[in-house]
Protein backbone atom coordinates (compact mmCIF):
# COMPACT_ATOMS: atom_id res chain seq x y z
CA UNK A 1 0.00 0.00 0.00
CA UNK A 2 1.39 3.42 -0.91
CA UNK A 3 1.96 6.21 1.54
CA UNK A 4 -1.03 8.08 0.08
CA UNK A 5 -3.34 5.15 0.79
CA UNK A 6 -2.07 4.81 4.32
CA UNK A 7 -2.42 8.55 4.94
CA UNK A 8 -6.02 8.60 3.73
CA UNK A 9 -6.79 5.46 5.74
CA UNK A 10 -5.34 7.00 8.91
CA UNK A 11 -7.41 10.19 8.50
CA UNK A 12 -10.63 8.27 7.91
CA UNK A 13 -10.11 5.81 10.75
CA UNK A 14 -9.15 8.54 13.22
CA UNK A 15 -12.34 10.38 12.25
CA UNK A 16 -14.31 7.18 12.90
CA UNK A 17 -12.53 6.94 16.27
CA UNK A 18 -13.73 10.43 17.16
CA UNK A 19 -17.26 9.65 15.97
CA UNK A 20 -17.70 6.52 18.06
CA UNK A 21 -15.79 7.93 21.08
CA UNK A 22 -18.74 9.40 23.07
CA UNK A 23 -20.76 6.17 22.94
CA UNK A 24 -18.07 3.52 23.35
CA UNK A 25 -14.66 4.98 24.13
CA UNK A 26 -13.07 1.55 24.61
CA UNK A 27 -13.73 0.31 21.08
CA UNK A 28 -12.33 3.53 19.60
CA UNK A 29 -9.13 3.11 21.62
CA UNK A 30 -8.77 -0.49 20.42
CA UNK A 31 -9.40 0.68 16.86
CA UNK A 32 -6.56 3.19 17.21
CA UNK A 33 -4.21 0.50 18.50
CA UNK A 34 -5.19 -1.79 15.61
CA UNK A 35 -4.44 0.95 13.10
CA UNK A 36 -1.05 1.62 14.70
CA UNK A 37 -0.26 -2.09 14.47
CA UNK A 38 -1.25 -2.24 10.84
CA UNK A 39 0.81 0.80 9.80
CA UNK A 40 3.84 -0.43 11.75
CA UNK A 41 3.57 -3.81 10.04
CA UNK A 42 3.77 -2.00 6.71
CA UNK A 43 6.78 -0.02 7.93
CA UNK A 44 8.58 -3.10 9.27
CA UNK A 45 8.20 -4.97 5.98
CA UNK A 46 10.47 -2.41 4.28
CA UNK A 47 13.07 -2.60 7.03
CA UNK A 48 14.47 -6.08 6.42
CA UNK A 49 16.45 -5.16 3.31
CA UNK A 50 17.83 -2.05 5.07
CA UNK A 51 19.25 -4.20 7.86
CA UNK A 52 20.67 -6.67 5.30
CA UNK A 53 22.41 -3.83 3.45
CA UNK A 54 23.82 -2.34 6.67
CA UNK A 55 25.23 -5.66 7.86
CA UNK A 56 26.77 -6.29 4.40
CA UNK A 57 28.46 -2.85 4.45
CA UNK A 58 29.66 -3.47 8.00
CA UNK A 59 31.22 -6.81 7.08
CA UNK A 60 32.96 -5.13 4.09
CA UNK A 61 34.36 -2.45 6.41
CA UNK A 62 35.65 -5.24 8.73
CA UNK A 63 33.54 -3.89 11.62
CA UNK A 64 32.96 -6.61 14.23
CA UNK A 65 29.61 -8.34 13.87
CA UNK A 66 28.58 -8.05 17.52
CA UNK A 67 28.79 -4.24 17.43
CA UNK A 68 26.31 -4.27 14.55
CA UNK A 69 24.13 -6.72 16.47
CA UNK A 70 24.08 -4.37 19.43
CA UNK A 71 22.99 -1.51 17.16
CA UNK A 72 20.19 -3.59 15.63
CA UNK A 73 19.02 -4.74 19.06
CA UNK A 74 18.86 -1.18 20.34
CA UNK A 75 16.89 -0.16 17.23
CA UNK A 76 14.43 -2.98 17.93
CA UNK A 77 14.08 -1.95 21.55
CA UNK A 78 13.47 1.66 20.51
CA UNK A 79 10.76 0.69 17.99
CA UNK A 80 8.90 -1.63 20.35
CA UNK A 81 9.06 0.70 23.33
CA UNK A 82 7.98 3.76 21.33
CA UNK A 83 4.96 1.88 19.93
CA UNK A 84 3.96 0.65 23.38
CA UNK A 85 4.61 3.98 25.07
CA UNK A 86 2.58 6.01 22.57
CA UNK A 87 -0.29 3.51 22.61
CA UNK A 88 -0.40 3.71 26.41
CA UNK A 89 -0.37 7.52 26.27
CA UNK A 90 -3.15 7.40 23.69
CA UNK A 91 -5.29 5.37 26.07
CA UNK A 92 -4.60 7.93 28.81
CA UNK A 93 -2.28 5.75 30.92
CA UNK A 94 0.72 8.09 31.32
CA UNK A 95 2.14 6.15 34.28
CA UNK A 96 2.27 2.93 32.28
CA UNK A 97 3.85 4.80 29.36
CA UNK A 98 6.63 6.21 31.53
CA UNK A 99 7.21 2.76 33.04
CA UNK A 100 7.73 1.29 29.57
CA UNK A 101 10.01 4.18 28.68
CA UNK A 102 12.13 3.67 31.81
CA UNK A 103 12.45 -0.04 31.09
CA UNK A 104 13.53 0.73 27.52
CA UNK A 105 16.21 3.19 28.69
CA UNK A 106 17.59 0.75 31.24
CA UNK A 107 17.69 -2.16 28.79
CA UNK A 108 19.44 0.08 26.24
CA UNK A 109 22.04 1.06 28.85
CA UNK A 110 22.60 -2.57 29.76
CA UNK A 111 22.94 -3.38 26.05
CA UNK A 112 25.62 -0.71 25.58
CA UNK A 113 27.80 -1.85 28.52
CA UNK A 114 30.14 -4.09 26.47
CA UNK A 115 30.78 -1.22 24.07
CA UNK A 116 31.72 1.01 26.97
CA UNK A 117 34.05 -1.65 28.36
CA UNK A 118 35.72 -2.03 24.96
CA UNK A 119 36.36 1.71 24.70
CA UNK A 120 37.72 1.93 28.24
CA UNK A 121 40.04 -1.01 27.75
CA UNK A 122 41.42 0.58 24.56
CA UNK A 123 42.00 3.88 26.35
CA UNK A 124 43.72 2.09 29.26
CA UNK A 125 45.96 0.25 26.83
CA UNK A 126 46.97 3.57 25.25
CA UNK A 127 47.63 5.30 28.57
CA UNK A 128 49.60 2.56 30.30
CA UNK A 129 51.85 1.66 27.35
CA UNK B 1 -2.48 -8.56 7.87
CA UNK B 2 -4.71 -6.50 5.62
CA UNK B 3 -6.82 -3.41 5.52
CA UNK B 4 -10.24 -4.98 5.85
CA UNK B 5 -9.49 -5.96 9.46
CA UNK B 6 -9.32 -2.22 10.21
CA UNK B 7 -12.60 -1.64 8.37
CA UNK B 8 -14.24 -4.56 10.21
CA UNK B 9 -13.25 -3.10 13.56
CA UNK B 10 -14.49 0.35 12.51
CA UNK B 11 -17.81 -1.17 11.41
CA UNK B 12 -18.17 -3.03 14.73
CA UNK B 13 -17.42 0.21 16.58
CA UNK B 14 -20.08 2.14 14.68
CA UNK B 15 -22.68 -0.61 15.15
CA UNK B 16 -21.97 -0.87 18.88
CA UNK B 17 -22.16 2.90 19.23
CA UNK B 18 -25.53 3.09 17.44
CA UNK B 19 -26.91 0.11 19.36
CA UNK B 20 -25.77 1.61 22.64
CA UNK B 21 -27.48 4.88 21.83
CA UNK B 22 -30.74 3.14 20.86
CA UNK B 23 -30.76 0.96 23.97
CA UNK B 24 -30.05 4.01 26.18
CA UNK B 25 -33.02 5.85 24.64
CA UNK B 26 -35.17 2.78 25.42
CA UNK B 27 -34.04 2.97 29.09
CA UNK B 28 -32.17 -0.39 28.83
CA UNK B 29 -28.82 0.75 30.07
CA UNK B 30 -27.76 -2.76 31.12
CA UNK B 31 -28.19 -4.11 27.59
CA UNK B 32 -26.35 -1.07 26.22
CA UNK B 33 -23.43 -1.74 28.53
CA UNK B 34 -23.50 -5.45 27.66
CA UNK B 35 -23.50 -4.65 23.94
CA UNK B 36 -20.53 -2.34 24.32
CA UNK B 37 -18.70 -4.98 26.33
CA UNK B 38 -19.43 -7.68 23.74
CA UNK B 39 -18.25 -5.45 20.91
CA UNK B 40 -15.08 -4.65 22.83
CA UNK B 41 -14.29 -8.32 23.42
CA UNK B 42 -14.85 -9.22 19.77
CA UNK B 43 -12.56 -6.41 18.63
CA UNK B 44 -9.88 -7.32 21.18
CA UNK B 45 -9.90 -10.94 20.01
CA UNK B 46 -9.44 -9.75 16.44
CA UNK B 47 -6.42 -7.56 17.03
CA UNK B 48 -4.56 -9.78 19.52
CA UNK B 49 -3.06 -11.88 16.71
CA UNK B 50 -2.13 -8.81 14.69
CA UNK B 51 -0.23 -7.14 17.54
CA UNK B 52 1.49 -10.44 18.39
CA UNK B 53 2.56 -10.83 14.75
CA UNK B 54 3.91 -7.26 14.71
CA UNK B 55 6.07 -7.75 17.80
CA UNK B 56 7.23 -11.20 16.60
CA UNK B 57 8.34 -9.70 13.30
CA UNK B 58 10.26 -6.92 15.06
CA UNK B 59 11.85 -9.49 17.38
CA UNK B 60 13.01 -11.73 14.57
CA UNK B 61 14.14 -8.82 12.39
CA UNK B 62 16.43 -7.33 15.05
CA UNK B 63 17.41 -10.70 16.65
CA UNK B 64 16.10 -9.33 19.94
CA UNK B 65 15.43 -12.30 22.15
Amino acid sequence: MSIVGVAVLCIIVSLVCKIIEPNCKSVSMVLAVALVGFVMLLAISGLSDITACISRLASKAQIEQDYIKIIFKSMGICYISSIACNCCKDCGENAVASAVETLAKISLAVLALPLLNAVISIVEALIYE
Amino acid sequence: MDVDLIFKIAAIGIIVAVLGQILKRAERDEQAMMTTLAGLIVVLMMIINQIAELFDRIKTLFELS
